[in-house]
């Protein structure tokens, strides 16, 4: 039955592949040609249209369900408004995810009436799901970067998620939690924070090899439950301007203090980013997980990934999971063994042996404390003096603010002497000025600098997390070996004591052919009582130990036989899994070394100059503010 | 009983009281005249004291009418001989340094018609106590002629309690804050002695109390010679050593140009001096009555007024000390047993008990200036301590995060983990250190000026403070005096009724009439100094807020064009660093 639901389930795959491979060739360059003709057309207008769309589209769906009530209807739908939105919006990339989408339920009707099918057929079905993943992992790394980069830019534009409203709900017995709103293309949908979890570790377990974007730590429900109480009233976040995440539409729909804000507001961001940087990421847009995520019918996320037998079928370690499909998890990869904290010594021993490992654990080890370093030089460098630097900006803002008041006062008192009251009205807006301009480039550099470089180090951890999988299967590669050795060892001993006992019984049976000899011997001396009575003592005694050595070997030759035949089969087993292991390890030292970090690399390297960008445009535009301010203050001067 | 009274007076104690009548009269005619003079008069009887040969042609009647005050007060007391006879040996050598430096002078004046001098306060000892610190001073003009004169911090405060007890309605600020003397103030405390201390600070910002203290007392002595009533003290002459002539035009500049902190020791001559000048203010305080060094320091709002500047010593004795009259006037005369009052609490000392006389400030204008002044220093102090908080915040903790974060970045462009964007680190780097070195000292030293001008104008408060508080004190005498002459009216009352004796009658009705009518005088001589001092505080705030409007005004203007020059410096630093970005992309 096993056998039958994986097949089942390759089956699945191989499908969704095909149709999101037929789907994206007729319809994505000319989609894209327009989109850059929209773009090029007008800066602003493409921002705004499809905002509006997007509205629209939410009434839809409301519309959509509040109508469905059976499985007939929900088939239905699609076909009556297929065709209207075909004929308006044509143009548009959201069609295409429309159309998989809706293509996607006739074909999970399909394969339930595919458990009919013939075990060959099956058996085709897993080789060609096995085969279209590996291209695709070719493909992956066949791709250069300028393509790349110009269809992630387009999907940013094209679909972004948003999270609209946080909000308290009570599910029951005093508990709480907080429900965020997402948003995405022309649907809504609430998810909690262990949604999410849930989420990341399932996309850990199914791209074990795929840097997996990180999410904020969790924070207790009895802390929320205690400060989020009372009537609800919407806090509307700010936006904090270009070249960030967009939480201008999010909304906090609870009474909550200035801390718990700046959490949530945190929360939402990260979450945000958690969802886009998946929406870019191609191996995991190519599965229907992230639609799945945010497709409202599915209300529970934990009921459906319970009911999901793709879900539950999964290893619960990622170490047993096949690295190039773990839903196809073969009976070897369950078998193999998981290593312990100890493990690492043994590792130090048995690199010193071996210089083939000892070169491979050098360069991992390297990118590893490169890594490290990385995380560290963003962490205590930029990070830190980029924070130190906004609060001292922030109490210069207050000291601006209160020499504007200060003089302000003053000038207000000083009224008699009215020239010198002017020029101290002038100087207190302008200090004023400077203030609220501090205040701006306070608030953008903790939202654009700051919290982007947060992220950046919670990146670094997760490409850590990524180096440290392939050396914990590098580890049980090596306790896979050390086993195997063992029990060559084994055998072996247990071949020689067969050799050694099969010289005893020569031995045995030369000396039964001496001992006859003396047998002969013995009548031609019997002319005396007292050497007649000697000779049959040794004879006998000699009787009984040959007796004793011909019970011992019927006794072992039966024993070793059992353990080789034994060993055998466990040698040939852990030669499957060193065999597995070895290609696993040298896939996944291939794909983290050539095609992750690299771009990861470039990621963060991007993420940087962006983030550097931003800080320079925002001190030019804060020092030319502060030109314009001041240059103000001498044409009043000028004019008085 | 009365008639019994008169007919026990003998004849020769009526003539006796005649005669002191007569010169009663002559020394308040005389004075009256004074009165009714302005206040450069009394400078000029002044000058006439420290300059003997230099008494112009319409004073010489003055100068012979106080020689015959002089000789008849050296007649009656010993004492008095004595000082004034030391005083004119003092001044003879005097007359001979004058005699030498006349000719210099003179050839001087023909060439410069404006003589400009500039004045320099340097600390003299090291500041651990300031009560005891020594200073010098460094007067020079532009023919390189300089006169160097120590002095210790004490000095200023006996010159600053001199010139205020001799001219009412005058503003003297005083040497410094009182705040940082008597350690009340934490806050401008710790901000200017953390400066100090603290090593991070680079050495511009790092000045330090004792060159705020110079300042402050440069500024000080820079008020004083501006006015030309107060510069020709003789306790201001006396305290400057100065022995030419002081001309109309002067002009002084204060040399805070250059301060290196180094303190100069003083030499043993100017020790001497520094303790003759000592000796010389004692006796001047026991001259003047004025207790100058027994005032305490940290009572900088309160001035002692002494009553021997209103009254003659007889009236004072009379008023304030009846148990003095007995060695001028006979107990045994009913007349004078009547006069004085059964309860002696009254008259015995300034301090009222609760039969004090209360005083009603009756002028709006002078209320207003009770307010303005209240509330324009605490402006002041906050507008200070504001901007010495924003100097602490911008210039030097904003400049020291850059300078750490500036550090950091080299570091991370020297690494080879960021290898793309390590040319873009560099170059931020570069542009934090161009920020530093240009916007390190540019607006300090003009932001300490403005913190001294405001530091200044709150001690001119302070001062503003002190005249309108003795104001007050002297509208308290003057509620003593109008009940003194009440008395003496209904002492009058009570004789007129009585027309049986007319010749003792008379005689007593005169006496009185006299004593009242000489009362009267003094009464209205004292109420139109009060009335002259405040005409003097209203002036004064007038001529402050001029003065101040003024140098704010200046102080602001080369603010706002510092800053403007700051902000295009900045504006052009991170325009420059656009392209190059563009260029390494």
């Amino acid at each position: 039955m096993s056998d039958l639901n994986d097949v089942q389930e390759n089956a699945k795959l191989n499908s969704e592949t095909r149709n999101t491979g037929k789907a994206e060739p007729p319809h994505g360059t000319t989609e894209y040609v327009a989109e850059a003709e929209i773009s090029k057309n007008g800066v602003g207008s493409p921002k705004k249209s499809p905002k509006k769309g997007k509205v629209g589209k939410g009434d839809n769906n409301k519309v959509e369900t509040e109508l469905v009530h059976t499985a007939l209807l929900e088939k239905d739908n699609p076909f009556m408004e297929e065709g209207p939105t075909g004929f308006t919006k044509s143009a548009l990339l959201e069609i295409p995810g429309m159309r998989s989408h809706n293509l996607k339920n006739p074909n999970e009707d399909y394969e339930d009436d595919s458990e009919g099918l013939l075990p060959l057929n099956q058996e085709s079905n897993a080789e060609t799901c096995r085969t279209s993943l590996s291209g695709s992992i070719n493909s992956m790394n066949g791709e250069t970067s300028a393509s790349e980069e110009p269809s992630v830019s387009n999907r940013k534009k094209s679909a972004r998620i948003h999270i609209l409203e946080a909000k308290r709900v009570s599910e029951g017995q005093g508990r709480a939690y907080i429900a965020y709103v997402i948003q995405f293309e022309n649907s809504t949908v609430q998810r909690r924070y262990s949604d999410f979890e849930s989420l990341r570790s399932i996309l850990i377990r199914l791209f074990p090899m795929t840097l997996i974007p990180p999410i904020p730590e969790k924070q207790s429900i009895k802390n929320y439950g205690k400060s989020i109480t009372g009537s609800s009233s919407k806090y509307l976040l700010p936006s904090e301007g270009s070249g960030s995440v967009d939480l201008s539409l999010s909304v906090i729909h609870a009474s909550v203090n200035n801390s718990d804000e700046k959490l949530i507001r945190h929360r939402i961001r990260m979450l945000t980013e958690f969802l886009n940087k998946l929406l870019t990421n191609e191996e995991i847009t190519k599965t229907s997980i992230i639609t799945d995520f945010l497709d409202p019918n599915n209300h529970n996320w934990h009921e459906f990934v319970n009911s999901s037998s793709t879900f539950s079928s999964l290893p619960k370690s990622i170490l047993q999971c096949n690295p190039l499909d773990p839903t196809n998890t073969t009976r070897i990869h369950a078998m193999l063994p998981i290593p312990g904290s100890s493990s690492q010594l043994l590792l130090n021993k048995e690199s010193n042996d071996k210089k083939m490992d000892k070169e491979r654990s050098k360069s991992f080890t390297n990118i590893e404390q490169d890594y490290k370093q990385y995380e560290n030089l963003l962490d205590n460098g930029i990070y830190k003096y980029n924070r130190r630097t906004t609060k001292t900006y922030h109490d210069l803002k207050s000291d601006y603010n209160e020499i504007g008041e200060v003089f302000a006062q003053f000038a207000h008192e000083q009224a008699q002497v009215g020239e010198l009251a002017e020029q101290l009205s002038y100087l207190s807006n302008a200090f004023s000025g400077s203030s609220i301009s501090l205040e701006k480039l306070v608030g953008r550099l903790y939202y654009n600098i700051n919290e982007p470089l947060n992220e950046s180090v919670h990146m670094a951890t997760s490409a850590r997390e990524l180096i440290k999988y392939r050396k914990l299967k590098y580890l049980q590669n090596e306790m896979i070996k050390k086993s195997l050795n063992s029990k060559r060892a084994q055998l072996e001993k247990l071949e020689a004591q067969n050799n050694e006992y099969k010289d005893v019984d020569k031995i045995i049976d030369n000396e039964m052919s001496k001992s006859h000899t003396i047998n002969l011997e013995r009548p031609n001396n019997n002319t005396g009582s007292g050497g007649k009575s000697y000779g049959g003592k040794l004879f006998n005694g000699f009787n009984k130990l040959a007796s004793m050595v011909k019970d011992s070997v019927k006794y072992q030759e039966t024993d070793p036989h059992t353990a080789s035949i034994n060993l055998k089969k466990e040698i040939e087993q852990l030669s499957e899994s060193l065999e597995v292991t070895e290609n696993d390890l040298e896939v996944i030292s291939k794909v983290i070394k050539n095609d992750q970090l690299p771009k990861f690399s470039k990621e963060r390297e991007v993420d940087l100059s962006e983030i550097l960008k931003h800080y320079s445009r925002y001190m030019r535009n804060y020092a030319r503010q502060n030109l314009e301010i001041w240059k103000e203050v001498k044409r009043h001067q000028d004019f008085a | 009983m009365e008639n019994d009274k008169a007919s026990h007076a003998s004849p020769s104690i009526g003539v006796n009281e005649f005669v002191v009548q007569g010169e009663i009269s002559i020394d308040d005619s005389e004075r009256s005249v004074k009165s009714v003079s302005v206040s450069i008069s009394d400078d000029e009887d002044s000058k006439t004291d420290v300059q003997d040969n230099m008494a112009t042609p319409s004073t010489r009647s003055k100068f012979q009418t106080d020689l015959a005050i002089d000789n008849r007060l050296l007649e009656k007391d010993p004492k008095y001989k004595k000082l004034f006879t030391e005083k004119r040996r003092r001044r003879r050598p005097e007359s001979c340094i004058n005699l030498m430096t006349k000719g210099k002078g003179t050839g001087q004046k023909d060439n410069i018609n404006d003589q400009i001098f500039s004045l320099r306060i340097l600390p003299g000892s090291d500041l651990n106590s300031l009560k005891d610190s020594l200073w010098i001073i460094k007067i020079s003009t532009q023919p390189d002629v300089e006169k160097t004169i120590a002095r210790a911090f004490s000095d200023f405060y006996w010159l600053y309690h001199q010139l205020q007890n001799n001219h009412w309605g005058k503003t003297i600020p005083p040497p410094t804050r009182s705040n940082i003397l008597v350690e009340k103030d934490e806050f401008a405390i710790n901000h200017l002695f953390m400066i100090r201390n603290n090593e991070k600070y680079d050495p511009i910002f790092n000045f330090k109390p004792e060159y705020i203290i110079s300042l402050q007392l440069m500024a000080m002595i820079k008020h004083i010679f501006n006015d030309k009533v107060l510069r020709l003290d003789s306790n201001f002459i006396d305290f400057i050593s100065w022995d030419d002539d002081l001309p109309e035009s002067l002009q002084i500049v204060v040399d805070d140009s250059t301060f290196t902190g180094d303190k100069i020791l003083m030499t043993s001559s100017q020790f001497r001096e520094l303790k003759e000048f000592h000796k010389q203010s004692k006796k001047v305080e026991s001259i003047t009555n004025s207790h100058a060094s027994l005032i305490p320091v940290t009572e900088l709002t309160e001035i002692y007024i002494s009553p021997t500047k209103l009254f003659s010593r007889k009236d004072y004795q009379r008023l304030f000390q009846p148990q003095s009259t007995d060695n001028t006037f006979n107990n045994n005369d009913p007349l004078i047993q009547e006069w004085i009052p059964k309860s002696k609490t009254l008259f015995t000392s300034l301090s009222f008990g609760s039969s004090a006389p209360t005083y009603q400030e009756a002028s709006t204008e002078i209320q207003a200036c009770h307010d303005w002044v209240s509330i324009s220093k605490e402006q002041w102090k906050q507008l200070l301590y504001h901007v010495l908080q924003y100097i602490v915040d911008e210039a030097v903790k904003v400049n020291s995060v850059i300078n750490e974060f500036t550090e950091c970045l080299k570091q991370i462009s020297l690494d080879e983990v960021i290898r793309a964007n390590s040319e873009l680190f560099l170059k931020f780097s570069k542009l934090n250190e161009s920020f530093l070195k240009k916007f390190k000292g540019a607006s300090r030293q003009d932001i300490l000026k403005l913190i001294i001008l405001f530091d200044e104008n709150v001690r001119f408060c302070e001062s503003f403070e002190s005249i309108l508080n003795q104001r007050l004190k002297l509208g308290k005498i003057l509620s003593i005096i109008e009940v003194d002459l009440d008395k003496k009216k209904n002492f009058l009352d009570k004789l007129s009724p009585g027309n049986n004796n007319s010749n003792n009658e008379d005689l007593k009705i005169r006496t009185a009439e006299d004593e009242y009518r000489i009362v009267l005088k003094r009464y209205n001589r004292v109420k139109q100094s009060w009335e002259k001092i405040m005409e003097d505080i209203l002036n004064e705030r007038k001529e402050f807020e001029k003065r101040e409007a003024a140098e704010v005004n200046s102080c602001l203007k080369s603010i706002r064009d510092l800053n403007m020059d700051e902000k295009k410096h900045y504006l052009q630093l991170w325009q420059d660093f656009v392209p190059d970005e563009h260029i390494s992309q």
